[in-house]
């Protein structure tokens, strides 16, 4: 058997075959080919390097941020628009006969439907991408932020500071027909919001002291209980910075109470 | 809590995170989630598909991820998420590249098996088989090298030897036979030898002065 074929049948990393008598034949020739015995060794080796070697940057913030905020909006606007004319047509077909469903769904849900489930964390990840467009109040001043908020809601909420965080100011949030507070801050130039609403959700860990971290819309959302308030932190860092941020806000700060 | 969902999470499975009432069927990840599991190796490797260009990479990916999110419903096996991905980055990347080549009017680099064979049996070994490369300090220079590759040959390596997929499941990823896989892989390994072989011979050079 030539060294050419016998190292075709052994190539390595091809996973299990079959022992055809061409390989066994194949595996007895490396066993005393010098040269094939290194090849099939250079061959791992060289994979070995190549994945020890290649270098494994994480993808930008600003990569991630974009690629989520495109995603959030094929999910608002219907995921066939960026991919072609055939497409954008079945879309706007698809479109036209959603509209259809939901005017009748909604005639249903005026009728005789039960009321819809809830997911705040959802509620809370779609706002964070619309926070750049409402109005509110541009601050750093922490004092004015939380009389600026104390003014307009029905619970006090204490603005908290975050090492390494500035604050830039605060919104009010509309859910439910209840007012929340949102603070906004940036943290090694990202943007981070602060939540406090009204009421809790089953998705929010109820134990006091007690973080929960979900995902929704590509960002990370760091929620707690307090009372009868929900609080949630949501940027787009790594999860344990916001674990990190959010005790830092339940040790720290004096808990935003209902009044 | 008094706030609104824009949509029911059972509804569609790319946002599916609940069940309903009475339900069996285990839960389904949301595709962000999935996505953003895997996006620092789907980045990375978009990134040296298109030659170290930051802002090809990001259109490769943002194509790839609408496309995987398009067809998120239909992916049967959740574990398989990660293949999953990889194959509609790597034909996305591919398709790319074709579309592109066929304006170049350049020939298909795949060789038969008696070329491959030949190949394998023109192997030189490397030098010492107990000197280990010293790949820790090689990143830049392989970086160069994966980028000089072409497209084809640098999808496998990426595939087979950075990501860890089988030459099977990369066979079934780019739709070519366990043999052009192969036979591309022992290329790309060929090309990319003298980067992993330099600084050794450097040291060794080095070390004789």
């Amino acid at each position: 058997m030539s060294c050419g074929r016998a190292r075709r049948l052994l190539w390595p990393d091809a996973g299990p075959r079959e022992a055809t008598a061409e390989i066994v034949a194949a595996r007895e020739h490396a066993g005393q080919c010098e040269q094939c015995r290194r090849f099939l060794e250079d061959m791992r080796r060289l994979g070995d390097g190549i994945r020890e070697a290649a270098p494994r940057p994480p993808a930008p913030m600003e990569v991630r941020d974009r690629l989520f905020r495109s995603i959030a909006l094929a999910r608002t606007e219907g995921a066939g628009h960026a991919v072609g004319r055939w497409h954008r047509r079945l879309g706007a077909g698809l479109a036209a006969a959603l509209l259809l469903a939901g005017a009748w769904l909604g005639w249903r849900a005026a009728t005789d439907a039960p009321p819809p489930q809830r997911d705040a964390l959802a509620a809370i990840a779609e706002d964070h991408l619309q926070a750049q467009r409402s109005a509110g109040l541009v601050s750093s001043d922490s004092v004015e932020v939380a009389r600026w908020l104390r003014e307009r809601l029905t619970f006090g909420v204490d603005v908290p500071l975050f090492p390494g965080g500035r604050l830039t100011g605060a919104r009010l949030l509309l859910v439910g027909g209840e007012s929340g507070a949102v603070v906004e801050y940036a943290i090694a130039g990202r943007p981070l919001s602060y939540y406090i609403l009204p009421g809790t959700g089953n998705e929010v860990a109820s134990t006091p002291g007690q973080v929960r971290v979900a995902s929704r819309a590509g960002y990370r959302i760091a929620s707690w209980a307090d009372g009868d308030l929900t609080h949630a932190l949501v940027a787009g860092l790594p999860g344990p910075k916001l674990v990190e941020l959010a005790h830092y806000c339940i040790e720290q700060m004096m808990p935003a109470t209902k009044v | 809590m008094g706030v609104s969902r824009a949509r029911p999470l059972h509804q569609h499975p790319s946002g599916g995170q609940t069940l309903r009432p009475g339900s069996e069927v285990p839960p389904v990840r949301a595709f962000e989630e999935v996505l953003a599991e895997h996006l620092d190796a789907l980045f990375r490797t978009a990134l040296r598909l298109c030659g170290g260009h930051e802002a090809d990479a990001e259109d490769l990916l943002q194509e790839a991820a609408l496309r995987a999110f398009n067809a998120y419903g239909r992916l049967r096996e959740p574990s398989a998420a990660r293949s999953w991905l990889f194959t509609i980055l790597g034909r996305t990347h591919l398709n790319r590249a074709r579309s592109v080549r066929r304006r170049a009017e350049t020939v298909s680099t795949d060789l038969e098996e008696p070329a491959f064979e030949a190949a394998l049996a023109d192997w030189r070994p490397l030098p010492t088989p107990a000197e280990a490369l010293e790949s820790r300090q090689l990143g830049e220079q392989l970086t160069r090298a994966l980028d000089e590759l072409p497209p084809e040959l640098r999808a496998v390596v990426l595939l087979v030897d950075v990501e860890g997929f089988t030459q099977r499941e990369v066979a079934g990823m780019l739709e070519v036979p366990e043999g052009t896989v192969a036979s591309r892989l022992f290329r790309a390994r060929r090309q990319l030898r003298p980067a992993l072989e330099a600084p050794a011979r450097d040291a060794r050079l080095w070390r004789h002065q």
